[in-house]
């Protein structure tokens, strides 16, 4: 059904100047979807992500959300639609303070609800209530991952976007994240993921994209990847 | 078949993940000459004690292991020789618990002890997880028959199965929570 997608994204024909970086992508994601986008540094994994979220308008194609055509929209307008960011390189304001990145951006979801509330953040980032009064600079590389999620989770988002979130982060850390990523998804909140860390991804993903300079050149289930590893093995070296 | 190889394999990594911070945090208290952290040590000693011993290793040997034997009798080798290593793993821990006490009592002359210790067990767990997964889930995969798999997926999906504790599955979250909490960075979000 139409109404069941969140992003529909069809034949997104992207540049950056002369270089042609996406070559027609299709992309979408449903409620309660998972869906994670898979590929080698520079084949347009993050423009993927900006083009739907109007960081960087497409020159051909079209992108929905929640059935509203949004193509080339401003990202504060696409945002507004309930779907929250992530970055690679987590986007700290270093002049504000953790409790500010927090209540900053808090507001109800779409039904009206706060289920990610201060109190809900706080206690799935313990370490997070003992800086609330240092500034965003100040705290570690996984702290500040651990905020960039908390922020996102406080708009009571439909989609979460999660792009690079466990990148350079020791292993116990990157543990943490993603059984937190496993609560977010039993919470009903669609996500997309970006990570080079496919067996953790494989085990949270109902679907899955590979992308080969600007092409896809798979989608399907994890399942599909584990039968045949190849795929994997010739479009990401792993 | 997939949820249980997808749970073994979560259960192995974090394990693995705990056991590679633990080292790690070691050798930078070596390194700083910084007072160890008992509290944090107590946690990772219970982690792996009571999560591998009361929780994951049952389950194989209860389940699992048998279910592949069954399939594949020329496995029982290596099955046998994974389960004596489940036993050899108690005793390191036993070795690392005295090591700890010892620390305890005078941390700058049992430093070194205790990290010798823990880089033994660390070698020992890492060694025989790969084992598992290199020799043991691949063969389990294309030799366990479907319907068993359901009732496998059944056992290693419970995770609130009171044989193991009350909501056991939920107390190791916690406890990992703790742990990547309170471990210094980098290798947690600790100070």
């Amino acid at each position: 059904m139409e109404n069941d997608y969140i992003v529909k994204a069809e034949g997104l024909q992207v540049y950056y100047g002369a270089s042609h970086v996406l070559h027609g992508v299709d992309f979408s994601v449903k409620k309660g979807e998972t869906v994670s986008l898979m590929g080698r540094n520079g084949m347009g994994k993050t423009t993927t992500l900006r083009s739907i979220l109007g960081f960087v308008p497409p020159k051909e194609g079209k992108v929905e959300i929640f059935g509203q055509d949004m193509t080339g929209a401003r990202p504060f307008n696409v945002i507004k639609r309930h779907l929250a960011y992530v970055p690679e390189g987590r986007g700290m304001f270093h002049n504000l303070s953790v409790r500010e990145h927090l209540e900053m951006p808090a507001r109800a979801g779409m039904d009206g609800k706060r289920r990610w509330t201060f109190d809900r953040v706080m206690e799935t980032f313990p370490r997070l209530s003992e800086r609330l009064d240092n500034m965003g600079s100040q705290l570690s590389g996984g702290e500040q991952q651990m905020l960039a999620i908390g922020r996102a989770l406080m708009t009571n988002p439909e989609l979460l976007i999660l792009d690079e979130a466990t990148e350079g982060l020791a292993p116990l850390i990157r543990e943490e994240i993603w059984r937190i990523i496993q609560i977010i998804k039993n919470d009903g909140i669609s996500t997309i993921i970006v990570d080079k860390n496919i067996g953790p991804i494989l085990d949270m993903a109902d679907r899955n994209i590979i992308l080969v300079k600007g092409n896809i050149v798979f989608e399907g289930t994890s399942d599909q990847l584990r039968e045949d590893p190849e795929i994997l093995a010739r479009n990401i070296g792993v | 078949m997939q949820k249980t190889i997808t749970i073994i394999r979560t259960e192995h990594r974090r394990l693995a993940a705990i056991i590679n911070c633990f080292v790690g945090v070691l050798s930078d208290m070596e390194n700083t000459n910084a007072d160890p952290d008992f509290g944090l040590l107590d946690q990772v000693h219970e982690y792996c004690r009571s999560f591998l011993y009361k929780f994951h290793h049952p389950k194989e040997d209860g389940y699992l292991f048998p279910a592949l034997v069954q399939a594949r009798p020329d496995l029982l080798p290596v099955i046998s020789k994974l389960e004596s290593e489940h036993e050899r793993g108690v005793t390191l821990l036993d070795q690392l618990d005295q090591a700890l006490a010892s620390l305890k009592e005078d941390p700058r002359k049992n430093l070194g002890l205790y990290i010798q210790v823990a880089k033994t067990y660390r070698d020992f767990e890492w060694k025989h997880m790969a084992t598992e997964e290199k020799e043991i889930l691949p063969q389990a995969e294309k030799s366990i028959p479907e319907d068993v798999w359901k009732e496998l997926d059944n056992v290693f999906s419970d995770h609130d199965d009171p044989v193991f504790g009350d909501k056991p599955q939920g107390n190791y979250e916690n406890l990992l929570s703790q742990i990547v909490n309170r471990a210094p960075s980098p290798h947690g979000l600790g100070e």
